[in-house]
């Protein structure tokens, strides 16, 4: 509570708002660093790393289907030759038994080797019924035509696939075989291959995509905070552009253009205001002292007209009203927000409570406190705004309410959310009217004999909108209950 | 008390000056911020009455460049516009008090009699007494004659302000203002009901009446006349 002993005009205490301070403003986030973000959440929600994902992705995919393709060129070329070899060897063979006849291809046989499956052809040639006149390559016949078969299912001593092309030798067949081990390997050399690069490809594609996100989000980080603190009321702050010209540049440029006009509809909004208090204010300061001049001047006579005090009441109308209109004006532009400090709203409460309980009473109303006076509730906030909302609520209370109304100020937390409570026992306000309660002017018809301007819940909505508080109204049963709760997750603070 | 009145609305000025003179007061008029700085700069004053808004040079700057150059005379600003931050730039820039348009002049008048007969603010008085009733500021207690009386804090401090101020006019807004820390208009009977209170206490067992009302003005606690 301020101590106004010794001075008469309180004075408050220059606003405190330094980065420096524990009183930093909720939401307040710096870039983090690369390896910092790398293993967070925030970067699978970044877009930049998305779409570095999905880039590498697509990549990988063509490159598979690429390295695919070329496989299958690879491994047809080489079975070609192989084919085109047993092929030539055959047709010699064929020459040889055309021109010299079988005994001659016989001979040939005979002399050459045909077990071992190195670079060269082995072959087998099978008599008409079944016996094997020369070569010991097979244990099995197949038809005619062109084979590929695993060496080891062949009992074949060498490792891999080979290749058979059986045909037709006069009355004999002949099997030609030739190993496809440069097949084989080629297949082994370039699938590891493949895996290698695909495994590369993949992590680069990670950190680039990672990269990619940690340079977006610092960026985004400081455009984030930029515009909260544009939303808390400086609207002096822009976004950095740079001489890149990229697409953030150029959306940064739009918004700081638009922060501008902002900036400027505001400022002008603010003058108007100030030129229409002053333009208007001054005719009805005129006004006030003429009232005043004639009742006091007639007072002097002896004289007292009602029409004169009433006149007055009417002029202390306008007047409240207008300066309810500016305040609210003000308070909704959220110029004051630049000024928040600690505030403990029990003691203001506490205040509150204090100096209404005689005038609840006087109205034949009780006061009942239900928070302890002694706790303490801090919000960033605006003393006086808060108080004002206090103050309101409980005024409601007493002018709406009949005789033996009990008006309950309570408070609280509840999940890390302060909340404080105004709740009467009056007679309350049906559901479908609360939303309207906030209206500017709107009054409700059991209301339109008491004075008031219909002025007072727009502006306890506006300080609430002002601290990102939510203003609930509920049956009292019975009566009306007025909570106002400070939200802990505000995108403005 | 000699005021300087610097006021760009002839009208309400004139009504001012006239007001002041009538009160007893001796009134200079200026209705602009370059004349009144200079002017003050030559005469000495008791309390000077700024509007914020002026030609030639603003209340505020005027103000500020009269504290910068030492003068320590008390001002009160006059304003259209009544937010807090703009209170309490007025306050910083070094005014005493400040006043929202539009006010009564009963309620300017009571404020430059507050203002223009402050005590000098080196001796600091520890014991207040009109009349038989006393309040000691040191040891929290009021008396009225031989009895003590029991006051709250916040009464306390209402009588401390009412006294300190004994025989002149305090307004319902300089209460507000000073003992509630309020800067808005209640709609409700704050002040009537806290008075109502705190003369049940300090002027009901007793017989004679020192707090008095003054109507359409204000309170005033003085021995009666």
């Amino acid at each position: 509570m301020a101590d106004t002993t010794n001075n008469p005009i309180p004075t408050l205490p220059a606003p405190v708002l330094d980065e420096n301070s524990g009183l930093r403003p909720r939401g307040e986030v710096n870039a983090p660093a690369f390896l910092e973000l790398l293993f967070s959440r925030a970067l699978y929600r970044s877009s930049a790393f998305r779409l570095g994902l999905a880039i590498s992705a697509i990549y990988l995919i063509c490159f598979s289907i690429a390295w695919g393709l070329s496989y299958q060129f690879l491994q047809d070329g080489v079975l070609r030759r192989v084919d085109s070899s047993l092929n030539a060897h055959y047709q010699g063979m064929l020459s040889v038994h055309n021109e010299l006849g079988s005994d001659a291809v016989l001979q040939i046989a005979q002399s050459s080797d045909t077990t071992p499956m190195g670079d060269g052809v082995a072959f087998q040639i099978v008599g008409p019924s079944g016996e094997t006149i020369a070569g010991t390559m097979l244990t099995e016949t197949m038809e005619f035509g062109w084979w590929t078969r695993d060496a080891e299912e062949m009992r074949l001593s060498n490792e891999g696939s080979v290749r058979f092309l059986v045909a037709p030798l006069g009355d004999n067949v002949v099997s030609l075989a030739k190993s496809l081990h440069t097949a084989d390997e080629l297949r082994e050399d370039a699938t590891a291959g493949f895996v290698k690069l695909f495994l590369i490809s993949m992590m680069l594609g990670l950190l680039g995509s990672a990269y990619a996100a940690w340079r977006t989000h610092g960026r985004i980080d400081k455009i984030t905070q930029v515009m909260r603190s544009v939303a808390a009321g400086q609207l002096s702050r822009r976004l950095p552009v740079d001489k890149s010209g990229d697409d953030i540049n150029e959306f940064s440029t739009q918004i700081n253009d638009a922060l501008d006009r902002l900036q400027q509809n505001v400022d002008g909004l603010r003058q108007m205001s100030s030129d229409m208090a002053h333009e208007l204010k001054t005719p009805l300061n005129r006004l006030y002292i003429q009232i005043e001049g004639a009742t006091t001047k007639l007072y002097e006579q002896g004289i007292e007209v009602e029409e004169l005090g009433k006149a007055m009441d009417e002029a202390d109308y306008i007047n409240s009203t207008f300066q309810a209109i500016l305040r609210i004006a003000q308070i909704e532009a959220g110029a004051r927000k630049a000024a928040f400090q600690p505030v403990n709203f029990i003691e203001v409460l506490g205040t509150v409570a204090e100096v209404y309980e005689p005038v609840v009473e006087e109205a034949g109303n009780t006061l009942q406190v239900v928070f302890d006076p002694r706790d303490a509730q801090h919000v960033m906030g605006d003393r006086e705004l808060l108080m004002q909302v206090v103050v309101n609520l409980i005024e409601n209370a007493i002018r709406h309410c009949p005789k033996g109304t009990m008006i309950t100020l309570d408070a609280g937390e509840y999940h890390g959310e302060p909340w404080f409570r105004v709740a009467d026992s009056g007679p309350g306000v049906p559901e479908e009217m609360r939303e309207k309660l906030f209206q500017r002017m709107f009054r409700l018809e059991a209301s339109r004999t008491t004075p008031g301007s219909g002025l007072g819940m727009t502006l306890v909505k506006a300080v609430a909108d002002l601290h990102c508080a939510s203003v609930r109204l509920e049956d009292n049963n019975p009566g009306l209950a007025i909570t106002v709760k400070f939200e802990e997750d505000c995108p403005v603070c | 008390v000699h005021i300087l009145l610097v006021e760009d609305d002839l009208e309400s000025a004139k009504y001012a000056a006239k007001g002041f003179t009538e009160a007893g007061h001796v009134v200079d008029v200026l209705h602009d911020g370059k004349e009144g700085m200079v002017q003050c700069l030559q005469t000495e004053y008791d309390v000077l009455v700024v509007d914020r808004m002026l030609p030639g040079m603003d209340g505020l700057s005027m103000v500020k460049a009269l504290r910068v150059s030492g003068n320590k005379t008390p001002v009160i600003f006059l304003t259209a516009v009544s937010g807090v931050d703009d209170r309490v730039a007025g306050l910083e820039a070094g005014g005493d008090d400040y006043l929202t348009k539009p006010f009564a002049f009963s309620e300017l008048l009571a404020r430059v009699n507050a203002l223009g007969r402050r005590p000098a603010a080196t001796v600091e008085v520890t014991l207040l007494q009109v009349g038989d009733l006393q309040l000691d500021l040191l040891q929290r207690v009021a008396r009225r004659g031989d009895t003590e009386i029991e006051l709250q804090p916040r009464e306390f401090l209402l009588l401390e302000v009412l006294m300190r101020n004994e025989g002149r006019v305090v307004s319902r807004t300089m209460l507000l203002e000073q003992v509630w820390d309020f800067h808005f208009d209640p709609k409700t009977s704050v002040v009537e009901t806290h008075i109502s209170r705190l003369r049940s206490k300090i002027d009901k067992p007793f017989d004679s009446q020192l707090l008095h009302t003054v109507r359409n003005l204000g309170y005033s606690l003085h021995v009666p006349r």
